[in-house]
């Protein structure tokens, strides 16, 4: 039977993972590959669960454009600590792939990291749809509303 | 009164819950954090005086960089003058929703003719590369493989 997500309501925005992320996002054992704690996953699934439902995600705290922004990968951030950052892209308004997760600890203020978690999603994305256009908004609500 | 299973709930799912809750919770003070700070009567410190907190301290708790533990979200929301509001909602009385109704093909469809802003079709689109649903956050699984 499937799961409710959101008490009477019908999934508003539309979620897409890459299947090598769910492990990541839902390991067999405590913890996943990256060490993070069911605990700390959880949140992660909080803020898809809310990003389906409709719910108003914070431009900037929430949801976050990150530069350069023609690259279109956007990351998508636990509210609580211990932080996990999702990143990914929207294929249409409302409708969010993500393609792997990292910890802010990892990530730090370390540019290159920051760097490489970006790139693949944009190496993910050719690989998975090459040649596919990509969508580009102008304002966030052009992306999530 | 309907009966309740005496199922043990997994432990994976009690988390989610709390996840939920507390993400959801924190949303909204910040929600409310921020309509007060725009409003120009309202500033962190001020937030930090009310609370007799560090304001350095309260900072991180309103980045969501501390855990959240319902002490602080409940001092949180009377430092915004606001109480909290809680309703119990029996899972049985919510209405389920039937993910596999969820328009799979019409997304497929509608990304692979929806004109680009500034002209343009994309190609490619997702048919023929959704595999699973994943049921817990409603998410289709990309097969990259």
């Amino acid at each position: 039977m499937p799961k409710v997500i959101a008490p009477t309501t019908r999934p508003q925005r539309s979620l897409w993972l890459r299947k090598g992320f769910v492990p990541w996002l839902d390991p067999p054992g405590k913890r996943n590959s990256d060490g993070v704690a069911e605990t700390a996953l959880s949140y992660a699934k909080a803020v898809l669960n809310s990003f389906v439902a409709g719910d108003e995600l914070e431009e900037g705290f929430d949801l976050t454009h990150l530069n350069p922004r023609m690259k279109e990968v956007w990351e998508l951030r636990t509210v609580i600590a211990p932080q996990l950052r999702l990143f990914g892209w929207f294929a249409q308004p409302n409708h969010f792939i993500v393609v792997h997760g990292k910890t802010r600890d990892f990530l730090g203020s370390d540019a290159s990291r920051w760097d490489k978690a970006r790139e693949a999603v944009v190496d993910d994305r050719n690989a998975l749809f090459p040649g596919q256009v990509l969508y580009h908004g102008v304002s966030y609500d052009d992306y999530v509303n | 009164m309907t009966t309740t299973s005496t199922k043990t709930i997994p432990h994976r799912e009690l988390l989610e819950y709390r996840a939920d809750v507390k993400t959801k919770l924190f949303r909204q003070i910040r929600k409310r954090f921020n309509q007060l700070v725009a409003g120009q009567n309202f500033k962190q410190k001020d937030l930090a005086t009310r609370l007799g907190m560090d304001e350095g301290l309260l900072s991180k708790r309103m980045r969501g960089e501390n855990d959240m533990r319902l002490e602080t979200l409940s001092d949180l929301a009377r430092g915004l003058d606001c109480r909290i509001e809680v309703k119990l909602v029996p899972l049985e009385e919510v209405a389920v929703m039937d993910l596999r109704s969820m328009p799979i093909r019409a997304i497929s469809e509608s990304v692979s003719t929806t004109a680009r802003p500034g002209g343009g079709v994309p190609t490619g689109g997702f048919a023929g590369r959704v595999t699973t649903v994943n049921i817990q956050t409603a998410a289709e699984i990309v097969d990259a493989d």
